[in-house]
């Protein structure tokens, strides 16, 4: 969990000066929340595809292979 | 008088011949029942019975045609195969000894199978068609509800967040969206456990092949698998032969059994009767992992170990097409950006009033 909340702190860092709308927000926030989903349910890297496997057919709904 | 008497004789045989042959009809069953089947958890046992008249399994040999079909794709939803739906799962003339043929099937995915079986004996034949309907694992279900909920969550939070730093003015939410979306990472990421980590890796340690020939005291055998390497949504045809040493007569009986080596599950079983020696069963693996084919053969009767064959075959995998993923990514950004409209508007009127 350590490398999370260190890549986290970098992020602050890195964000805390931005002066974005709020719909701008909105959006860079879902385009994280998509990254992040594609990344974890749909990725086919096998190092990630993998790890969430079992995962991805646990879900119902994720299409796998 | 006696041509009048042949006719009528033979008319009322003929009759009653085509009586018998109508009044065959097909059974099938299920174990567990069809409703209670977990698909790509539970191997199901199937099994087709030819009866007559008064529910007795017809005891004369019998030759079933076999056509198991998989669910068509769903307009919106995919299930864990989208390329397995919508495809031929099995196609086999299948021989028993008696009225009765039984299978052990693994269903890959939920929804609703088209079985048809034909079968065909010295006493008539009959034909029937099934719909089979198999339910998602409730395990699955609560789980993606899971998921849904997680996601309305944190969309929630965020919208909340938004809310806030419009109040306030402030940069704060966006590093607030990036540590919540980590967050969420890490959340995913946790509920696969380690000892739950594919063994896709594994397979590649695996030496597979295309065909085994065995030879014993008791004969020789030699199965082949057609195309060499299998691809899911596609049948695959097995093929093999069984020469005894010492020629009985009789027919030759087949255990056929396919085990999927990533989960060391049995995914497809059964036992077949081949009068010729020969059998040829054209079959679809439903997961992109090597399989192990094994096939034993003996006589009929015969009461001596059967000889064994068997052999790692390779399965390719095919990618989900685009559309499909793109679908379920949309709606699970939807549900997100839904939970985070609410909580912003809702988070606005609270601080309002």
């Amino acid at each position: 969990m350590q490398p999370v909340f260190r890549q986290a702190r970098k992020h602050v860092l890195l964000t805390a000066k931005l002066n974005l709308s709020t719909c701008s927000r909105g959006i860079v926030l879902l385009a994280i929340v998509g990254v992040v989903l594609y990344s974890v349910l749909f990725s086919t890297t096998p190092a990630i595809h993998d790890f969430f496997h079992e995962l991805r057919h646990s879900l119902m709904i994720i299409p796998c292979h | 008088m006696y041509p009048i008497m042949a006719f009528f004789i033979f008319l009322a045989v003929g009759c009653s011949v085509s009586n018998a042959a109508d009044a065959l009809q097909l059974d099938f069953r299920t174990d567990p029942p069809a409703g209670l089947i977990k698909p790509n958890v539970d191997t199901a046992k199937l099994s087709v019975r030819l009866e007559d008249a008064a529910g007795r399994t017809v005891a004369a040999p019998t030759r079933f045609s076999i056509e198991l079909d998989s669910p068509p794709r769903n307009a919106f939803f995919s299930t864990g195969f989208p390329i397995v739906e919508g495809t031929p799962l099995l196609r086999g003339e299948l021989n028993s000894e008696s009225g009765n043929l039984e299978l052990q099937y693994l269903f890959p995915i939920r929804g609703i199978y088209r079985l048809k079986v034909v079968a065909e004996s010295s006493l008539g034949r009959s034909a029937h068609e099934w719909n089979l309907k198999i339910h998602e694992e409730p395990r699955a279900v609560r789980r993606f509800f899971g998921l849904i909920s997680l996601l309305s969550i944190f969309g929630v939070v965020s919208g909340i967040c938004l809310a806030h730093s419009v109040r306030r003015r402030a940069a704060g939410p966006v590093s607030a969206s990036v540590i919540a979306a980590l967050g969420l990472f890490a959340g995913l990421s946790s509920n696969t456990a380690a000892g739950e980590e594919h063994a896709h890796s594994h397979a590649a340690d695996i030496k597979t092949s295309d065909s085994a020939v065995v030879e014993s005291s008791s004969g020789r055998m030699q199965i082949r698998l057609s195309p060499p390497s299998a691809t899911v949504g596609n049948l695959a045809t097995l093929s093999g032969w069984f020469e005894p040493n010492v020629r009985q007569g009789g027919p030759i009986e087949f255990t056929l059994s396919f085990v999927n080596l990533d989960h060391d599950r049995e995914v497809f079983q059964t036992r077949v009767m081949a009068p010729d020696g020969t059998f040829q069963l054209r079959y679809q693996f439903t997961d992109g992992a090597s399989h192990r084919v094994a096939v034993s053969a003996r006589p009929a009767g015969d009461t001596n170990a059967p000889l064994d064959a068997a052999m790692n075959v390779t399965v390719h995998a095919i990618q989900p097409p685009a559309p499909i993923v793109a679908r379920t990514l949309l709606f699970l950004v939807g549900v997100t950006a839904s939970a985070m409209l609410l909580g912003f508007v809702g988070a606005l009127k609270f601080s309002k009033a």
